[in-house]
């Protein structure tokens, strides 16, 4: 069984191979990279560069309305000053970018670390070195990864503290993992709401509910203190980002959505022939429905650890459209617990459909263009940009997951 | 709720602490001010010469404003007198400005003023000099003759009602006063629970 295993792996990491040469031949014809890569080719590894901007100036909460808890700041600091020359004089992350292109290798060497840290922590007593080495590279080639390494975003260094969190077995190293994920990304408060609704564990998890947010509230304050900005502002914004719904355009939403929530813009997007607008309100209501019916189930039975963790990471990967498909990236500690678990039929659906690429291999429909300077080969190239079969493929499957982990937890419960 | 009460005594042992650096963080940010200038660049122009040229702009200094960026960082570094005013000085190419920036306290203002007037004259200077040697006396061929052409456009200052903001509002101040007793009164019932914990 566990040859067979390694073996289904080995043919999915070929899998992953034939994508990620894929997108190589794309890159060299084209110029750009395809598909589910964020179609704005002028703006790679901006998610980096415009909060490394904002880290050395003034007005981080204020002037741009950062969303971002002060310890992102306090790291992009740190690598500026270990990895980077002189930037206060450059007034914008574009030209921070230009100038300092090659300052991006330490943040992909820390990606792949993190990478790394997560796959060793999630599956060390779970499978051999061997199998170990196969998933890092699989995980590496998925489309979740290579989106957020594209975009250069910070959610990568979530990876490995998520993991740090689900498996250490002592309270206060979970509390302080929780913490720094809060302080990471804010959302990651939903895994918290989890264990604190569901009562009939709360014995078990006392010291994690008591210390987690004393934590959370040190490191917030501390980090604050050294970043030296108004950042008691931060909730407000973070207020302002979740009730804003025309944050993103249907091209962004559409371009590597986790959740079925996303269908709601195909509207915006599809010009050809027209969508009913209750289409993504059903959608939406659909999904609602299943996300209330988790919470009311969470609330009534009594739900181990493991399993509230792995609940807690799909409402996250499934709930909004604006937290971006790099969630997706949550699953690495989830997989880990379902091969433990032997839950073959919930772990093919995310490793076959969401870290799989070859689905975006597969346009489906394609929208207007234009030209643009791609940053990463610096040639002035025609967008032409489709939405693949896998950026619908993820999100159903991301939603069959819910759906299948709801009920399975049901019958258990039951 | 037990492990959030603290006694008298551990109250003003934290109230010890964490006065003087909630003080200290008051005191130091309280008066900070940011100064803001914006001049337009100086340009070499020649209008209207030859059939097809309407107007040649050229840039008098670009990269050269960092010498005199450099001179002031140097001089400030070196002086004790000056060494908390901050000073940055870049020019932005979309907008075709020099920006001068400079951070200090309320009471600096005025050698705040004085060193800004010195960078712009500085700035004007290297203007001047740039298009005297390069621009000035610079021929160019118009169907049989040669003709000096260019003209000085100079840096020209913006005008900012406001020019002195400042670093930090009271509401802030206040915030930072009361953090490092925030973070001591949780770190004191983190570590109580912690040792409770442990000691099980």
């Amino acid at each position: 069984m566990k040859k067979n295993n390694f073996y289904i792996l080995l043919i999915l990491f070929i899998l992953s191979c034939i994508n990620f040469l894929y997108i190589v031949w794309f890159f060299e014809i084209n110029g750009y990279l395809p598909p589910p890569f964020f179609y704005d080719v002028t703006d790679t590894f901006n998610d980096f560069y415009n909060t490394l901007y904002w880290s050395i100036h003034d007005g981080i909460y204020d002037v741009w309305g950062s969303v971002y808890p002060p310890i992102n700041f306090i790291f992009l600091q740190i690598y500026q000053f270990l990895f980077m020359g002189e930037i206060l004089e450059m007034w914008s992350p574009s030209v921070i970018r230009g100038s300092e292109a090659r300052s991006i290798m330490p943040l992909l060497l820390i990606y792949a670390l993190s990478l790394v840290m997560a796959v060793r922590i999630s599956f060390k007593h779970i499978v051999d070195f061997k199998t170990q080495f196969i998933l890092f590279f699989i995980f590496m080639l998925s489309p979740a990864f290579l989106f957020a390494v594209e975009r250069g975003n910070l959610i990568i260094l979530c990876i490995p503290v998520l993991s740090w969190y689900i498996f250490t077995k002592n309270q206060i190293s979970r509390a302080l993992a929780l913490s720094i994920l809060f302080n990471l990304k804010p959302y990651f408060v939903i895994f918290y709401i989890f264990l604190l609704i569901n009562r009939k564990s709360h014995h078990k998890n006392k010291d994690l509910l008591f210390l987690s947010p004393i934590f959370g509230l040190i490191i917030f304050l501390f980090s604050g203190l050294l970043i030296n900005e108004p950042f008691y502002l931060m909730p407000l914004n973070l207020l302002g980002f979740a009730t804003n719904s025309a944050l993103l355009s249907p091209a962004e939403a559409l371009t590597f959505p986790s959740s079925i929530g996303a269908f709601g813009y195909l509207r915006g997007l599809v010009t050809e022939f027209k969508i009913a607008p209750i289409f993504g309100d059903i959608v939406k209501l659909i999904l609602y429905v299943y996300l209330i019916n988790t919470l009311v189930l969470v609330y009534n039975k009594k739900i181990n650890f493991e399993e509230l963790a792995i609940l807690s990471i799909i409402f996250i990967a499934n709930f909004s459209t604006s937290t971006g498909g790099y969630s997706l990236l949550y699953y690495i500690p989830v997989l880990a617990l379902l091969y433990g678990k032997r839950d073959w039929t919930i772990f093919g659906i995310i490793i076959i459909c969401i870290y799989i690429g070859l689905w975006d291999m597969i346009p489906i429909y394609n929208y207007s263009g234009g030209n643009s300077i791609a940053y990463l080969s610096g040639e002035v190239v025609k967008v032409s940009p489709y939405m693949s079969f896998g950026s619908i493929l993820r999100p159903i499957a991301n939603f069959v997951v819910l759906v299948l982990f709801f009920y399975r937890l049901k019958k258990v419960s039951e | 709720m037990k492990l959030f009460k603290i006694s008298l005594k551990e109250f003003i042992f934290l109230i010890l602490i964490s006065a003087p650096i909630g003080a200290f963080l008051y005191l130091n940010n309280y008066n900070k001010i940011k100064y803001q200038l914006t001049a337009k660049q100086g340009f070499a122009i020649a209008e209207n010469f030859c059939e097809n040229i309407t107007l040649i702009r050229t840039n008098l200094i670009d990269s050269d404003v960092s010498l005199i960026s450099d001179k002031y960082k140097a001089r400030d570094h070196n002086s004790v007198l000056h060494s908390d005013i901050k000073f940055n000085m870049f020019v932005r190419k979309d907008t075709q400005t020099y920006e001068i920036i400079f951070t200090g306290r309320s009471g600096q203002k005025g050698r705040i003023n004085q060193i800004a007037n010195e960078v712009l004259n500085d700035i004007s200077q290297a203007e001047i000099s740039s298009f005297n040697n390069n621009f000035k006396n610079l021929k160019l061929h118009c169907k049989s003759g040669e003709f000096k052409i260019f003209k000085i456009q100079p840096m020209e200052k913006i005008n900012n009602e406001f020019p002195y903001t400042r670093e930090y509002k009271n509401s802030y101040l206040c915030f930072l006063s009361i953090l490092p007793f925030a973070i001591l009164y949780l770190l004191k019932i983190s570590l109580r629970y912690i040792i409770k914990l442990r000691n099980k």
